[in-house]
């Protein structure tokens, strides 16, 4: 299992860096796309639709809804492009399960993207003059329990892949779907079982009010998780549905 | 080593209930350390075979077996048994050199390929001088060999290869036959689809020739030739004003008129056949010239087989 991450890992730096035009350009539209909206709010007077109250949260609310959707992207998108490629049979025939290899995927995604955003949210702070006065080990802790939700939405997304190969208008509706689920300032319970929402709500307690991890209310963990764990759960169990009918109707590689 | 039995498997037809059937209710077995070809016309069933094996199509029923494990129900064993080349050049991430390439497909099958390893593997493909060189630049006989090199990185006995002379140019694809003798003299036991009669000609040890998703004929290589061999015959015989209507009227479907002569290519079940032919020729006045043993290559085996003129 360790040599299928590491696999995953290096692949992904090696991609990263061969594809270095299209790294550029999504940091690019990354920081356009951010200052956009940055501005756009400023110049209307703060609309309360940030991840806090403040324009200090809507750079976290933004970052961490970019490796939202980073996450479940590259799975979806990975298929596709396997499919594309060729290669997706290839490694279909591992004997390491392929939900595993997607999981690995996501993981080498995270880190490379933990590594891009976190770095980048501060260079837009210091860009838009705004002090982020947060705890790191919370914020990474919140992204990546928060990021497990999205790997279940990517599994669904990938499995839906495998079966109708043309989802890129899905996908475009659930990246745009989801924005709301980590703008959501809600204290419905239901809302925070939303993928990411809960992560999100946490995470603007701890931009707003610089709660750390630990000083969190042990419900608020609980419920972290378990969105986690459920999204996690369908994910893997939706991909399996469709993979075995795509096996069954050996539309596998076909794209 | 691979023992497919009864295996069926049909895809649904678009606008109807009705199943189309992409092999049906085949048999046969791969043995240890010999090159087995499943030889057959577009469509005929191949691919699916082969991906059936892989693990990558449910079948309907039946039953495949790689040493032993059971494909469905023992997967992941016997998946650790094969390695395959599916789709050629396009098994391998293009931005990515065939070290790379071997590196990652190694590490997702859970091993660890070390550099000396790897090196060795690509110098025996002849790949060596270019393991820094990223595959989209290779030619395509180099990026088959690639493949190759990333399934034999995987370090398994046993090789299943989907058309793999598939648009490689005739010196490639020459060099590829010697290539996949080695392998076999390596130990390896491949399994290969092709369309290519020159490749299973001159590696295969046993053949199995498939047809509208059955297998018309499974049989060693050697004595499907020779069996043809004993079967073919030229007969020239003179031809003057009634020839071609006595021949018509014997019943001979088709046959060649050059100047004065006339050349039949008959493909007899037995000697005794021959005997009865020139029987006939003799009451009928047909005068004979000459009677050869016809050369026979793989082609006219396959065709033989997928026209339906032969019988197993």
């Amino acid at each position: 299992m360790f040599n299928a991450l590491m696999a995953n890992i290096v692949k992904f730096w090696l991609e990263f860096k061969r594809y270095y035009f299209n790294t550029i350009s999504g940091v690019a539209t990354l920081l356009i796309f951010f200052y956009f909206m940055f501005f756009g709010i400023k110049a209307i007077g703060g609309a309360n639709v940030s991840s806090g109250d403040t324009l200090e949260g809507m750079i976290v609310g933004y970052f961490m809804w970019t490796m939202f959707i980073f996450s479940f992207q590259g799975v979806a998108w990975g298929i596709i492009e396997e499919a594309q490629r060729g290669t997706l049979e290839q490694v279909f025939m591992s004997p390491i399960a392929f939900e595993y290899q997607m999981l690995f995927r996501m993981v080498s995604d995270f880190i490379f993207n933990v590594w891009l955003a976190v770095p980048l949210m501060y260079f837009v702070a210091f860009t838009t003059k705004k002090q982020l006065n947060f705890d790191l080990p919370t914020l990474v802790y919140l992204l990546i329990v928060g990021t497990i939700s999205a790997l279940g939405v990517g599994m669904v997304l990938g499995g839906i892949a495998l079966v109708f190969k043309r989802i890129s208008s899905f996908i475009q509706i659930v990246t745009f779907g989801s924005l709301a689920f980590t703008m959501f300032d809600s204290s419905q319970l239901w809302y925070r079982l939303l993928p990411m929402s809960q992560a999100a709500q946490m995470m603007k307690k701890m931009a707003t009010s610089g709660t750390r991890f630990y000083q969190f209310p042990f419900s608020d963990h609980l419920l972290l998780w378990l969105a986690a764990a459920l999204y996690l759960f369908v994910g893997i169990l939706v991909f399996r549905i469709f993979e075995r009918h795509a096996m069954i109707s050996g539309t596998l590689s076909q794209y | 080593m691979i023992t497919v039995k009864n295996l069926v498997k049909g895809y649904p037809k678009r606008g109807c209930t009705e199943r189309l059937k992409a092999v049906d209710n085949i048999s046969f077995e791969v043995r240890n350390n010999e090159i087995f070809a499943l030889l057959g016309p577009n469509g005929a069933g191949k691919t699916t075979t082969i991906k059936s094996i892989c693990g990558l199509i449910v079948p309907d029923s039946g039953d495949i077996k790689i040493k032993g494990y059971d494909v469905l129900k023992e997967r992941k064993k016997a998946l650790e048994q094969i390695s395959a080349v599916l789709e050629g050049n396009r098994n391998l991430y293009w931005r990515m050199t065939p070290i790379e390439n071997m590196k990652y497909f190694c590490g997702i099958r859970g091993k660890t390929l070390r550099k000396a390893e790897a090196l060795r593997i690509l110098e025996t493909l002849g790949l060596y001088e270019k393991k820094d060189e990223l595959v989209h630049k290779l030619s395509r006989g180099m990026q088959q060999k690639a493949a190759i090199a990333v399934c034999l990185a995987a370090g398994t006995d046993i090789l299943l290869l989907d058309e793999p002379t598939l648009g490689l140019d005739v010196n490639s694809a020459v060099e590829f036959r010697s290539l996949l003798k080695n392998l076999q003299a390596q130990g390896k036991t491949i399994l290969l689809s092709t369309h290519d009669m020159g490749l299973v000609e001159a590696v295969a040890d046993r053949v199995a020739i498939m047809n509208n998703a059955k297998i018309a004929v499974c049989e060693e290589k050697r004595k499907l030739i020779d069996l043809f061999a004993a079967r073919g015959y030229k007969v020239v015989v003179e031809s003057n004003g009634s020839t071609e209507e006595k021949l018509a009227r014997l019943g001979f479907p088709e046959w060649n008129k050059d100047g004065n002569t006339i050349e039949l290519h008959l493909n007899l079940s037995s000697s005794k056949e021959l005997y009865e032919i020139m029987e006939k020729f003799r009451v009928n006045q047909i005068e004979v010239e000459s009677i050869e043993k016809e050369l026979v290559n793989f082609e006219k085996i396959f065709i033989s087989y997928t026209n339906g003129s032969a019988k197993s």
